[in-house]
Order: structure tokens, then C-alpha cells, then sequence
């Protein structure tokens, strides 16, 4: 059974999660929460309250920019895509979590747990 | 209807924009089939699809202020033009205090038998100029701690310095020329000279001060969510 992290841990992780995601395509937030989910393994959950307001924010800094879309379903969605900010905000930020990793891993040897 | 019926319990004012209120109904409505689809009965596909919500009064506060047009100061002002401001100011501080304390500036250059004044000045200004260093740490530091890059951390340092050279090199020239002034067009090499010791003496000071903040890690910015974990 896969245990949920805590949820301080995820919502600092949210950043990321949704930059890297949308790094590959855009997306509209019930796939970004969906593919964040299974991508994860279930250990990574957004609900609305954590997911929207991180979007909205990213879109503020201008790391995302979203448009309106008919789905495959046809129906109208708000699709994000990273902009060319947030392409070059992903890099450090991902090099920061690898420190970051690496540091509580040399402190409590959390990999090989 | 349902997100805006929530959120709208919150309070006049806090309820969303149409557009957000639109996409969060459109999240449900996703979020509902794909529980049909997986074969969950209709009452408890709305039971759950509810529970997506979480906490109203939440999501309506974080959609406000994410929402917000633009924050009080951005990242540039936070990494350089504070930084800059506060290592400008100290440095004018200490100019002042020190031109107090020490050997009168005006009565050295008057009294100095040195072929160009300025340089029996930079001997007037010597502590000025040995304190610098702290100054350029003050503005590297305060840059480094709002997250500033490694040239944002040296352009808070040698901020003074920046402006001093802007003054001899642009205001100087540009008001002379606005004004006519003949003597200072008549001899470049004085404001040449000028710059060189206004500017130089004390930008390897600054420079010295702000190396122990070039090498140090990036820091996220602070609209980057930090590794640390934060509140939900």
C-alpha cells in the first residue's frame, strides 16, 4: 500500500511536480492533478484548494501561461504550458531538490531506506 | 454552481472570477465522470467529487492571493535595488561620519603639493575607503538572502561604486555640456583622473567585500517553493 507523504512535504513539492509535467505538454488542471497522482504512484495528491492557487500563482510569475481549449471531449478547459521563464526556472529548481535529496540522504540515508 | 455556492459562504468579495470559477467546475465535472467511469456508484462519485473541494475557505484565500495583481516589490527589487539602496547608503553614511572624524578632505587637497590633488584626497578618504568592504558584504549579503544570482550579488555589492561611476561618466559630462561649463570641457583628463579615483579605490574594496557572498550557492528565489516544508 503506498503511504501519502505528508502534506507540508507536498505542497513544497507542488512547484516543481507542475513545472516538470508541464515541461513535456500542456495541460489542464484535472490532468495535471491526474498525472501527478499516477506519476507518483498515488504518494503525490492535489486537491483543488493546493492545485489552483499554485497554478494561479506560477501563471502571476509568468512560469506558465494558460489559454482556453476544447479538450478531446470537446468541452472548453484552461490549458497551462510553460513559458520560456519557467523552462529556464525548471533547471535550478530541480538541481536545488537533487541538493536538497542528497544532503538528507548523506544525513539520514533516506535513498536507501 | 456547487464550487460557487462554497466559495461564495466564505464572504462578499472572496468568491473567484467567473473564468476561475468555470475551470474549477470543469475540474469537478472531469473529476466526477472519471469516478463513473471507474464504475463508482452516482452518490458516491458526488460524495467524493465534494471532498475534491477540501477546505472552501482555503482554496477561496489562496485563489485571492494568487490572484492579487503583482506583489508589494518583485524579485529584482528585492535582490538588487534594495540591496543596492542599503549598500549606497552605507557607504554614504561612513562618508560622512568619516569626513567628520578624519582630516578635513578640502584642507588636504588646498594643502597637498601632490601634482593632482585628487590623489593626496584618496590619502583623506584612505578610511573611507578601507571600510568599504563591509559595505559591499552589507549589499552582497542582503542580495544573497533574497535569493539574488551570483551577478545580482556583485551589482548590490559595487552598487556605490555603479553609481559613482554613472555620476563621473554620465551627470558630470551631461550637466557640464547642458550647462556649458568651459573648464570642465577644457580638461577631460581631470574628470578622467576624478573617476578613476573616485570610483576605482573603492570598488576593489567593495569587490573584496562581496567575494565571500559570490561563491556561496544560489539560493531559490523567494517566490520558489522552498525543499523545506511548508504550511498547507
Amino acid at each position: 500500500m503506498t503511504k501519502r507523504i505528508d502534506s507540508k512535504i507536498t505542497r513544497g513539492s507542488t512547484e516543481l511536480a507542475i513545472l516538470a509535467l508541464l515541461a513535456k505538454e500542456p495541460l489542464y488542471g484535472f490532468e495535471i492533478a491526474k498525472r501527478i497522482e499516477e506519476e507518483s504512484g498515488g504518494a503525490l495528491r492535489f486537491r483543488l484548494a493546493s492545485l489552483y492557487p499554485m497554478l494561479y500563482e506560477l501563471e502571476k510569475r509568468g512560469l506558465v501561461k494558460g489559454h482556453w481549449e476544447a479538450n478531446r471531449a470537446g468541452r472548453d478547459r484552461r490549458y497551462y504550458g510553460l513559458t520560456a521563464t519557467g523552462r529556464k526556472k525548471l533547471a535550478p529548481l530541480r538541481r536545488e531538490w537533487r541538493f536538497f535529496f542528497r544532503a538528507l540522504d548523506r544525513l539520514a540515508g533516506v535513498t536507501r531506506a | 454552481m456547487l464550487v460557487r455556492e462554497r466559495m461564495s459562504r466564505q464572504g462578499a468579495g472572496l468568491a473567484p472570477p467567473d473564468e476561475v470559477m468555470a475551470e474549477l467546475a470543469g475540474h469537478l465535472e472531469d473529476c466526477y465522470e472519471a469516478l463513473r467511469a471507474q464504475g463508482v456508484c452516482e452518490s458516491e462519485a458526488i460524495e467524493r467529487t465534494v471532498g475534491e473541494i477540501g477546505d472552501s475557505r482555503q482554496l477561496a484565500r489562496g485563489i485571492r492571493r494568487a490572484k492579487r495583481p503583482g506583489e508589494a516589490m518583485n524579485d529584482r527589487t528585492k535582490q538588487l535595488w534594495l540591496p543596492g539602496l542599503a549598500s549606497l547608503t552605507a557607504a554614504n553614511v561612513l562618508l560622512m561620519i568619516f569626513t567628520r572624524i578624519s582630516l578635513d578632505p578640502r584642507l588636504v587637497a588646498e594643502r597637498s603639493t601632490a601634482w593632482f590633488p585628487g590623489l593626496a584626497l584618496v590619502a583623506a578618504y584612505s578610511p573611507w575607503v578601507a571600510a568599504q568592504p563591509l559595505v559591499g558584504a552589507l549589499g552582497a549579503w542582503l542580495s544573497h538572502r533574497a535569493g539574488g544570482g551570483r551577478a545580482t550579488r556583485l551589482c548590490a555589492g559595487l552598487f556605490p561604486s555603479i553609481v559613482m561611476l554613472a555620476c563621473w561618466g554620465l551627470f558630470i559630462p551631461a550637466s557640464a555640456a547642458v550647462e556649458r561649463h568651459a573648464w570642465v570641457a577644457g580638461h577631460p583628463i581631470y574628470i578622467a583622473l576624478g573617476a578613476l579615483v573616485w570610483v576605482a579605490p573603492a570598488m576593489m574594496g567593495l569587490l573584496l567585500g562581496s567575494l565571500p557572498f559570490l561563491g556561496i550557492r544560489d539560493l531559490p528565489s523567494p517566490g520558489a517553493t522552498s525543499p523545506c516544508p511548508t504550511r498547507t
